[in-house]
């Protein structure tokens, strides 16, 4: 970890547009920006957030950045490599640099293999240890997500939903690197586990100084992990600040209205409906700012002119022609 | 709150199952009053759906209320032929679901699925139906009714699709309405104004709601009062102010404390250990036993009945016991 300085993750211009054929022929063609532009840097030891619902771009993203998918436009540098480099050395070295956890643990772990066996994977093909070697780290490394050593014989149906996800943890980390891109990694879980999962993240982070990009649509979750938060909606990053920043002085109109909708635990204090309408599709974003169809403050500028991420404080961003 | 509209007393659904039968519902109490909002929480597998569908008699098989009843204005609906049950449950009892699209029928138009219940139960003919049904999704905010009572389920958002649940629900002004994790699905903005507009609705309608959300934040911004199942059975029950100043049963204090809170982000968490036992090896005495903190003396032994407290609610813990 030592030798690099930089950010650990960095997009810059990071654009990705899916066909959809639509109509029963499926002879309709129409061009899905799922990521637009989208600049991110993630410093070495950092929880970023990325916050959004459905169809906002966050997976899309999140697949780009570890290079599972490759971009349309713009760049990834993970340690400063481009994961689509080709070069074997940059090959051997991303595994190191880079990990990934899902939602659905159920599906990213191989259901015929003992989980010890997909813990070491990595190791493996990383080679350089023994069979008792790997099987020590195998321990080791249940050890750390609150396992038993036991359970590395044991198969993925005979796990519950919080302990598989341990296990998606557990071989992530097998290779000890610097960032691990969570998508959704405790929106499947029930509430008394899924803290459990949260707190056992943050512990990870502080005894391995790792790098999170953490995506989720629950903002309660993200607040609670992150440094500093981005927002997005429809493919485009909208706000990012400290998570501090952004939960007490929310800027965007969007921002607000998705930490207004959020259901608050204090029944004496009921909010009305914070936003009207729904989230156009990803394949036909308004014109101008995308948010001005559903914003309340939006003026006819807004439907014409595509505002930029502007700072409006320090470390604050903002995508809104209002407030710059 | 005025007169009970729904009582369940002693409410048990068994599932056979190749290695034994398994408890899903057991032994459930609980009252909902004529106007009133009440949320059954909990975590998955907890029973909180299956007591739903109980209620109205529509267990799926190899599932089979062995006991108890469920009167609706007196009428205890499990008592009832099915030919009367379908009755009850078009004109005064409806219900709606997590996932609209699984719910509605794929191959007939919106207007045709809202106007049915009013042609079934009230006879009435196919253009005064289809008035109703689009006056009906006029209320309910979709947009340009008119047009859509001639689209397809598959061409509306999730969001649009729980608007027409609520509409078909609310057609013959139903006294009771159980919505199973009706927002669950959709994103947390479109999850507000559809909450919104169920209980709005309903307030206009008298319509009484049973909830059954996991999400105890749906329960703070909507309920009355509170029932929160574990393993089956109902552990706490309170009105909604009371039981978020301080909840009684260890469990639901735990609930509580897992929670991120956006007012409170850096707070360590406090999970409740373990998980949730398998219905196949529930645990003895209190189902709750071996996770729980303040477990003492009798709680491994002795399942604890649900107990009065002194500012009301009740609570199934041997804490409160005498």
């Amino acid at each position: 970890m030592a030798h690099n300085t930089g950010p650990v993750l960095e997009l810059a211009g990071l654009s990705r547009s899916f066909v959809s054929r639509e109509g029963v022929l499926r002879r309709r063609e129409r061009i899905v920006r799922a990521v637009s532009g989208v600049d991110l840097a993630v410093a070495p030891g950092e929880t970023l957030g990325l916050v959004g619902e459905s169809g906002c771009g966050k997976s899309t993203l999140a697949r780009m950045a570890i290079g599972l998918l490759p971009p349309s436009a713009g760049t990834v540098r993970l340690g400063g490599l481009d994961p689509w480099d080709g070069a074997s050395a940059v090959r051997k070295r991303l595994p190191r640099l880079a990990q990934m956890i899902f939602q659905d643990p159920y599906s990213s772990l191989n259901p015929r293999l003992p989980v010890g066996w997909t813990v070491a994977e990595g190791l493996r093909a990383a080679g350089g240890l023994s069979a008792s070697q790997r099987r020590e780290r195998v321990a080791e490394l249940l050890a750390q997500v609150g396992l038993a050593p036991e359970h590395a014989r044991r198969f993925p149906h005979q796990f519950s939903g919080g302990q598989r996800q341990r296990v998606a943890i557990a071989r992530a980390l097998a290779l000890a690197p610097e960032l691990i891109v969570c998508d959704e990694p405790v929106s499947a879980l029930d509430v008394s586990v899924q803290a459990q999962v949260i707190n056992l993240l943050a512990d990870l982070k502080a005894r391995h100084g790792l790098a999170y990009l953490f995506i989720s649509h629950d903002l309660a979750v993200v607040g609670h992990l992150s440094d500093r938060v981005a927002v997005m909606y429809l493919g485009r990053i909208v706000e990012l600040a400290a998570a501090d920043a952004l939960y007490a002085r929310a800027a965007h109109p969007y921002t607000k209205a998705l930490l207004a909708a959020v259901p608050g635990l204090d029944p004496g204090r009921r909010r009305p409906a914070a936003l009207a309408g729904e989230t156009p599709s990803p394949a036909a974003v308004p014109s101008g700012c995308a948010f001005h169809p559903r914003c309340d403050l939006a003026e006819p500028r807004c439907a014409a002119q595509s505002p930029a991420l502007t700072e409006i404080a320090p470390g604050h961003f903002a995508r809104c022609l209002r407030l710059i | 709150m005025g007169q009970t509209l729904l009582r369940v007393e002693g409410l048990s659904t068994v599932f056979a199952t190749p290695t034994g039968p398994l408890t899903a519902v057991d032994g459930v109490d609980l009252t909902v009053s004529r106007g009133e909002v009440v949320a059954v929480v909990g975590e998955s597998g907890c029973g909180k759906t299956m007591l739903a569908l109980s209620i109205l008699g529509l267990v799926p098989p190899p599932g089979r209320i062995v006991s108890g009843r469920a009167a609706l204005g007196g009428v205890d609906v499990l008592a009832l032929p099915e030919s009367r049950r379908r009755q009850v449950r078009g004109k005064r009892a409806a219900m709606i679901f997590q996932e609209p699209m699984t719910a509605l029928n794929p191959v007939l138009t919106i207007g045709e699925q809202v106007a049915e219940p009013l042609r079934v139960h009230a006879g009435a003919s196919r253009r005064e139906s289809l008035a109703a049904a689009e006056a009906m999704l006029a209320r309910v905010g979709l947009p340009d009714p008119g047009r859509q009572l001639g689209s397809y389920p598959h061409e509306l958002s999730g969001g649009q699709r729980q608007r027409v649940m609520i509409a078909m629900a609310l057609m013959l002004g139903p006294e009771l309405l159980i919505a199973d994790e009706p927002t669950t699905a959709l994103d947390v903005t479109v999850q507000g104004q559809i909450l919104a507009l169920m209980l709005d609705l309903a307030r206009d309608a008298g319509t009484a709601i049973l909830l059954v959300t996991h999400n105890l934040g749906v329960v703070a911004q909507t309920a009355d009062r509170v029932a929160v199942m574990y393993a089956g059975r109902l552990v706490e029950e309170a009105r909604v102010d009371t039981f978020f100043q301080g909840p009684a049963h260890p469990y639901s204090r735990g609930l509580l404390a897992s929670l991120p809170r956006l007012d409170d982000p850096g707070r360590r968490l406090t999970p409740i250990p373990g998980t949730v036992p398998s219905l196949s090896a529930l645990p003895t005495g209190c189902h709750f036993h071996p996770r729980c903190g303040e477990a003492f003396a009798p709680c491994a032994d002795n399942a604890p009945p649900l107990f009065e407290l002194p500012g009301g609610g009740q609570a199934r813990c041997w804490l409160h016991g005498a």
